[in-house]
């Protein structure tokens, strides 16, 4: 492989691997169900608007807590609204919040890791003690914190869990960029006299590419699952949101007579968050060349 | 071996310092002033200044913080704005709660976790396999804080077999065990499933085979022992989870442990105890992660010349 990209790096590796990945994704169908409930989630969240039944944030309070019917196909909750519709609209948040957050921590995880996987020595000790420092917090606790600090709301729910979760990249891309940067090419390409960031990001960072493709796809879920719990402590997203979280969290009190309000938007958060992770360990079958047939 | 354990512990110190630094600041940005609520909502503004200046936050930040750090290193962690009790003490009291808590999740785990993934990679394949796998992705897929719930509902509201809230008994232990536990129970399988996918395929376990060994001696004696390298390591990362679930699970079970206290004085703006708090959840964890690569430089000697 290594020969390959110093030849042509784009053009030829990714048509043959590309190949190579959508017949080894056919053979696992669990990937497969995993695509499909991911497929769908996208869909919800960007048509969702138009496709509830009812009008998310239309109260009824005279029909509160009805049980699920031909009319509100998953019950009403304690406004009278539409769970069905909720969880539908709730969607969007979910990914938009995965999605931001996961960019985020790539955004200081990755630098962070390829400069001190590539420069070793006393950057490399700073920057790991300060990611050894971060970690030592339990994320949720830490991002609790964070929401003390900030008050409710979607942006800072994105920033806690963003100054939380990086670390995992950080040491991911280290400890793969020690590997790489021995790697001839990588000496070639040094010795040729490029620029350190060029060696950096064009020859070290699209080898780590895959690890941290794999990776991204897990790490949703846990951030989809981080957000709810934000949310479902009352120190997330704010009602008006109408995240999967705080609707469980407005509703958990009604636990015993009204099981739907609560049971609903969480089977929606385990389906969503068993899909990426479906997705992601077909995904790493078929990225990581040690388990090639 | 002793240069290692030096070395990781002259690691851990820049660590801890980093720590306090992060906790300290964190603390600090948060809104509300620590003397009007020391003082109370309605005191004078007379009344306020003379508690700043007690409590010492006329200071600049760099003193402030550097009492408040020799403070922590003699133990001295403060009093709590809401209670006046000292906080650390508080701390102390509410923390076998949680310990026992994650204990019995950490049973949970492993008596779960372990023997699935050894099962599962002996039957690689096969239907047991594939719903050894299945279990543990939905484990890992699950949240805690809505396990939790329906576990709630199904045992307690309607089978009225286990206590819905509260501690002291076993019973009150079970459901909360198992809403902390069940995702790295599907952790565990998974890992000591690929970890022994990886070693049956050595060398070694090739020779023990050839010498005539019996298929249960060779897993258990040779194989095993070289898969659980990978789950040790987790362990410590394990325990961190659990303590932060604890947070959540806690709360969703009335549970009265370190988790909910933190949660709770992080509502009240109970900065003393919030510092306190986060403080014990970091330092537990450096603890028990030099504990971990400790141990693990003993069970698996290649990696003190690391």
């Amino acid at each position: 492989m290594a020969d390959q990209q110093k030849k042509s790096p784009e053009i030829r590796k990714s048509k043959s691997f590309q190949a190579d990945a959508i017949r080894r994704l056919k053979k696992n169908p669990m990937g497969i169900i995993g695509l499909i409930i991911i497929i769908i989630f996208i869909f919800l969240a960007t048509f969702g608007r138009f496709i509830t039944p009812h009008d998310p944030f239309e109260m009824n309070v005279p029909r509160h807590h009805e049980e699920p019917s031909l009319e509100y196909p998953l019950g009403t909750d304690n406004f009278g609204r539409c769970v069905l519709s909720r969880i539908i609209f709730g969607a969007r948040i979910s990914i938009l919040v995965g999605l931001t957050v996961i960019f985020f921590r790539m955004l200081i995880g990755i630098p962070v890791g390829l400069v001190s996987g590539y420069y070793g020595g006393i950057v490399e000790s700073i920057l790991m003690r300060i990611t050894d420092a971060v970690i030592a917090f339990p994320g949720i606790i830490l991002a609790l914190a964070i929401m003390a600090v900030r008050g409710q709301g979607l942006e800072n729910v994105i920033l806690a869990l963003s100054v939380t979760g990086w670390t995992t990249y950080a040491r991911l891309v280290r400890s793969e960029v020690l590997s790489l940067r021995e790697r001839e090419y990588v000496q070639a390409a040094k010795g040729v006299g490029f620029h350190n960031l060029k060696v950096m990001l064009r020859h070290i960072l699209p080898n780590c590419l895959a690890s941290i493709i794999v990776y991204s796809t897990m790490t949703i879920a846990v951030v989809i699952i981080a957000e709810a719990s934000l949310s479902f402590l009352g120190l997330g997203a704010a009602a008006r949101d109408a995240t999967w979280g705080t609707q469980m969290s407005m509703e958990r009190d009604y636990l015993r007579y009204a099981w739907w309000g609560v049971t609903f938007p969480g089977a929606a958060i385990a389906i969503v968050v068993l899909g990426f992770n479906l997705f992601g360990d077909a995904l790493r079958d078929v990225l990581d060349p040690r388990l090639k047939d | 071996m002793h240069i290692y354990i030096g070395k990781r512990i002259l690691q851990a110190i820049p660590v801890v310092l980093l720590v306090t630094l992060i906790t300290f600041s964190l603390v600090h940005l948060m809104p509300g002033d620590p003397a009007v609520i020391m003082a109370g909502e309605d005191a004078s503004r007379e009344t306020v200044e003379m508690m700043r200046r007690a409590m010492g936050l006329d200071q600049p930040i760099h003193l402030q913080y550097w009492d408040w750090l020799s403070g922590v290193f003699t133990g001295d962690l403060g009093t709590s704005l809401r209670d006046h009790r000292s906080v650390l003490p508080t701390i102390i009291q509410r923390l076998p709660a949680t310990i026992h808590l994650v204990i019995a999740s950490f049973i949970v785990n492993f008596v779960i976790g372990i023997p699935i993934g050894i099962i599962s990679s002996i039957k690689q394949n096969t239907f047991i396999d594939g719903f050894a796998r299945i279990f543990a992705l939905l484990g890992i897929s699950l949240p805690n804080f809505w396990l939790g719930l329906m576990l709630m509902f199904l045992f307690s509201h309607n089978l009225q077999w286990l206590p819905a809230s509260g501690a002291g008994t076993i019973y009150h232990l079970i459901m909360p065990a198992i809403a902390l536990g069940t995702a790295s129970a599907g952790l565990i399988t998974r890992l000591t499933r690929s970890s022994m996918l990886e070693v049956v395929r050595q060398d070694y376990i090739r020779t023990a085979r050839s010498k005539g060994l019996g298929e249960r001696a060779v897993i258990y004696k040779h194989a095993l022992k070289n898969a659980m390298l990978p789950v040790v390591t987790i362990f410590g990362l394990q325990i961190a989870s659990g303590l932060g679930g604890s947070v959540i699970v806690e709360s969703v079970f009335g549970y009265p442990g370190i988790g909910r206290l933190m949660f709770n004085r992080l509502l009240m703006r109970d900065f003393p105890m919030i510092t306190g708090n986060l403080l014990v959840f970091a330092f537990l964890f450096i603890l028990i992660n030099l504990v971990t690569d400790i141990f693990y430089g003993v069970l698996d000697p290649r990696i003190r010349y690391d």
